[in-house]
């Protein structure tokens, strides 16, 4: 299988007054052609700046890619104009968002914001353009679709509206979807539906998703692939099963170990000690050193790099040298 | 949308009787007995009395107060203690004229108002934004009859091509609406740009730059769009002032409107004419308000639809 | 899913886990954390700093301070009197001898426009200091008992807000007579409304917080909590409205004087001074000049010196 998306060393600074933060300091991915990955991390560990800069959607803000590439179908997308990044957004790389409230125009109508979509990047005539919307609509689920076109976000709930944002993401038929934590802000119900829609809309359309989230119980559940993240970097990456059945490194395994499970007597919760650090203020050698109850002296003063534990699993972790893996 | 409309107007006419009542007794209070302003000098005291009498202004107050109001329900608005012909007729003669300078005013300093507020706001940080802000800070703290004073000097005065004082045409409307509306302009930049830099934060443009359209596109058919709003209530705003408010204007172009019939009226104790001039102001005001809410529930579906 | 505890006990570690991370000098990361430890940020700190970056705005707040030292020491500095003629040198350009020239009695410009500073600070802070203490007295009152008390004070607002500043201002100036006194009232009372509203939203807003609820529930005085709780949060609000009306403020005042209804002469009020410049348009422009940058350049330095702080004040603001 190829691969359809590859960030390959990825450095996303922002340049503020005062000091530069890196939020994304080496992050190397791989997107497999009609997949799905997921991107786990706690908030700050740069998940979505990556996709922010696979997007070219840094303009305004004062991130810039430092360093590295992102490459779709093997062409470079970041070192490209303006105008170019412009035509590849909505258009081969879309994007959803984690707040459907606030995501929609309120004061265009639904039909008007996904035919905006579809007149910008395909020159065909607004009556076929209302009917590629509408169709992409129907095909997300909603009901009552044709009175739907002509409504405004306030009629919809939030799991309408979601809809609506992944009917706009996918009707020009992109080669990538970005998820960004698309169900966080909905109910548990609605997000198996959603997660459900996304996945058949998948295979139908031939998208391949990058589906970031927090939460590993949706990895498990849509997600082919696994990245983990950490302070900016990728910390372990592999299939979904390996990553679950034989995590490797120890944040990996923390998270793993802080779900809480049925049927456990209930005791403490596990959690990993201490919290992510300062942008301003990393610390030296490996990030995740102080609070890793295996650290070593090595891991304190020297980052370590990925090893390859077979099978497409890689870890970034001094302790697996111990365990035979290859740097 | 009619029936808010309507209900909207039978709200007005309680607060218009409030405020008509308000003035009637504060114009009272200003010292000055008009009744011998109109005898003149020489009059002796039995001239005044009858003058007093022939104006009415001799009944007990709760008496005048119930003839104006009568008054003004069939459309009478009294006579003027000043010129001796009707109220109406005064207003009459100098409305088409604050009209034409009002809206020239509002019209170009709307426009190069949004305008420079939206740059402003969409380049915010850099040069484009220091210098607008830089203009319109300056718009708001210049003195509006300096202003009048340095355009007639260069431009009436040394190059003659417009007029100095008076309403005929509209050369004569140019250097006055320039000057009420720098300030004006500079109110709306202000504004504008501070809320187009929150639209432009809205989640809702951060979908629009993700589905690939033109950053045009994105500034105005949707932050400006939903900017729309406050910014229309800051040039109603805008608009009920310049309607009453351009006294000083008036005043240095010798410009004969409302404002400047006001200030005569206020001097020589017309009560008539401040009544009716005071209670013009305050209905158009209302009648501003009401206009800005329609078109508030015209741009906003959440209203029109409810 | 494998037992997690099973691939932990599989690892060995050279070092035991339980040895605490900290070691001075061999360790990079606590040198990482005493910096982390010094970087505090505190809301006045962020404020000041937010504030010392804006340059205008220091500029303006010097030139404020300027304006103040020549408010008070002007009239002794000053080159001539303010009303002193002299037939020998009217209507002159200015010159070495004087700096902003002369008007149409001799008098000398400059000196009449530095000591008319006093005037238009005085009349200005006056006028908006009263105006901001009712206001905001008003504004509590009614946000916080809600009821007869705001409908009253909100309605009184409306009612005053729904006419444009200058005629409310030459109405009671009209009442009133003419004069800086009444100028200052009349100022007063139109800006009252003003900080009212605001206080009252704030007052609204706080009122709902964590912070009152708590104290109510301790027994605390309706006073006490208006003036500890809910008065400190509305602060910034009312610093920046403060210093942007002053601008209205000298430009309302200086706009009556013009029209004969406030300042009378001699007084060198700018205002005043330019509804001189008129009649001498052609022959002496500096009678109309100088005056107007004094206002100008006045009522501009208060404008910056409120847009910055609004800045700096703002929480919204970040970088």
């Amino acid at each position: 299988m190829d691969n359809i998306l590859e960030i390959k060393n990825l450095h996303t600074y922002f340049y503020m007054d005062d000091c530069v933060i890196k939020s994304v300091d080496g992050v190397d991915i791989e997107l497999k052609r009609g997949s799905t990955l997921g991107i786990v991390g706690e908030s700050g560990s740069g998940k979505s700046v990556t996709s922010l800069s696979i997007m070219g959607l840094l303009i305004g803000t004062r991130g810039k890619v430092a360093e590295g590439g992102i490459y779709l179908d093997g062409k470079d997308i970041v070192h490209i104009s303006e105008e170019d990044k412009r035509k590849l957004r909505g258009n081969q790389v879309s994007m959803i968002f984690q707040e459907p409230m606030t995501s929609l125009n309120p004061v265009m109508t639904i039909g008007d914001q996904i035919i905006e979509g579809v007149l910008q990047h395909e020159q065909i005539s607004k009556e076929e353009a209302f009917n590629k919307a509408q169709d992409m609509l129907r095909l997300t689920g909603v009901p009552r679709v044709e009175k739907m076109m002509h409504e405004y976000p306030f009629q919809l709930s939030g799991g309408q509206r979601q809809r609506v944002m992944i009917a706009m993401a996918l009707v020009c038929k992109p080669k990538i979807l970005i998820a960004d934590e698309p169900t966080t802000a909905l109910d548990v119900t609605i997000q198996a539906q959603i997660l459900d829609l996304m996945n058949n809309l998948k295979k139908e359309i031939g998208t391949s998703i990058l589906f970031i989230t927090h939460d590993l119980g949706v990895v498990a559940e849509v997600c082919d692939d696994v990245a983990v993240m950490y302070c900016g970097r990728v910390v372990e990456k592999g299939d979904v099963k390996s990553i679950f059945a034989k995590p490797s490194h120890p944040y990996t395994k923390g998270l793993l170990a802080s779900i809480p499970r049925l049927g456990n007597r209930a005791q403490e919760l596990t959690t990993i000690p201490g919290n992510v650090p300062n942008p301003k203020y990393m610390p030296a050698g490996c990030k995740f050193s102080p609070r890793c109850s295996f650290a070593t002296d090595k891991c304190r003063q020297q980052e370590p790099g990925f090893y390859d534990l077979g099978g497409g699993h890689f870890s970034k972790c001094w302790l697996c040298a111990e365990k035979g893996g290859e740097a | 949308m009619l029936k808010y409309t309507c209900r909207r107007i039978l709200g007005m006419i309680p607060t218009l009787l409030i405020v008509v009542t308000f003035v009637f007794f504060f114009v009272r209070l200003i010292p000055g007995d008009p009744a011998r302003l109109v005898a003149g000098e020489q009059a002796t005291l039995e001239d005044v009395e009858n003058v007093r009498i022939a104006l009415g202004l001799d009944q007990p107050i709760p008496v005048q107060y119930a003839k104006y109001i009568t008054g003004l329900v069939k459309g009478d608005l009294g006579t003027s203690l000043r010129t001796k012909r009707p109220v109406t007729e005064e207003i009459g003669d100098r409305y088409g004229n604050t009209l034409k300078l009002t809206f020239s005013s509002l019209i170009w300093s709307t426009i190069v108002g949004v305008a420079l507020g939206v740059w402003s706001g969409t380049h915010r940080g850099k040069w484009q934004d220091y210098s607008g802000m830089a203009l319109a800070v300056s718009g708001i703290s210049l003195p509006s009859f300096w202003v009048g004073f340095l355009l007639i000097s260069a431009f009436a005065v040394k190059l003659g091509w417009f007029p100095t004082t008076g309403a005929d045409g509209i050369s004569s409307l140019v250097l006055p609406s320039i000057t009420l509306g720098v300030s004006i302009a500079a109110v709306i930049a202000r504004f504008t740009r501070s809320s187009i830099i929150e639209t432009m934060q809205e989640d809702y443009v951060r979908t629009a730059r993700a589905k690939g359209l033109a950053e045009n596109v994105v500034i105005w058919k949707h932050a400006f769009r939903n900017s729309m709003l406050s910014v229309v209530t800051v040039v109603g705003l805008q608009f009920g002032f310049l309607l009453g408010g351009a006294v000083i204007t008036e005043a240095v172009f010798a410009f004969p409107g409302l404002g400047s019939l006001l200030i005569e009226s206020v001097n020589y104790r017309d009560y008539p004419a401040i009544q009716s001039l005071i209670l013009i102001f305050s209905l158009q005001f209302i009648i501003i308000n009401l206009l800005v809410d329609v078109l508030y529930a015209v741009l906003n579906p959440e209203i029109k639809l409810k | 899913m494998a037992d997690v505890k099973d691939v932990d006990k599989k690892t060995t570690t050279p070092q035991d886990a339980k040895t605490p991370a900290v070691k001075p000098a061999a360790n990079p990361q606590a040198a990482i954390s005493e910096k982390e430890k010094a970087d505090i940020r505190t809301p006045m700190s962020e404020v000041i700093r937010k504030f010392k970056k804006q340059k205008n705005s220091v500029v303006a707040l010097g030139f404020v301070g300027l304006l103040v030292l020549i408010a008070i020491i002007g009239y002794y500095l000053v080159p001539y009197g303010i009303n002193q003629y002299d037939y020998s040198s009217i209507l002159e350009s200015p010159s070495s001898k004087h700096l902003f020239g002369t008007d149409e009695f001799g008098r000398d410009l400059f000196s009449r426009i530095i000591c008319g500073t006093r005037i238009s600070l005085a009349v200005g802070l006056s006028a908006v200091t009263v105006g901001a203490v009712c206001g905001t007295i008003l504004g509590l009152l009614s946000g916080y008992y809600g009821g007869w008390i705001d409908s009253l004070i909100m309605r009184i607002c409306d009612t005053l807000f729904a006419f444009p500043g200058i005629i409310l201002a030459i109405a009671i100036v009209a009442i009133l007579g003419s004069g800086l006194y009444n100028v200052v009232i009349a100022v007063a009372v139109f800006s009252t409304p003003t900080f009212a509203r605001l206080v009252r939203s704030r007052t609204l807003a706080l009122k709902e917080s964590v912070f009152v609820q708590a104290a109510l529930n301790l027994g605390a005085s309706d006073a006490r909590i208006l003036f500890k709780h809910i008065l400190p949060g509305a602060i910034p609000e009312i610093i920046v409205q403060y210093t942007m009306s002053i601008g209205t403020s000298i430009l309302t005042a200086s706009g009556l004087s013009f029209l004969g209804m406030g300042a009378q002469p001699p007084t060198p009020e700018w205002g005043l001074l330019l509804s001189n410049g008129r009649t001498y348009l052609l022959t002496s422009f500096h009678i109309t000049l100088f005056p107007g940058l004094a206002i100008f350049f006045t009522v501009l330095s208060f404008n910056i010196l409120g847009d910055g702080l609004r800045d700096a004040l703002d929480p919204k603001l970040t970088d």
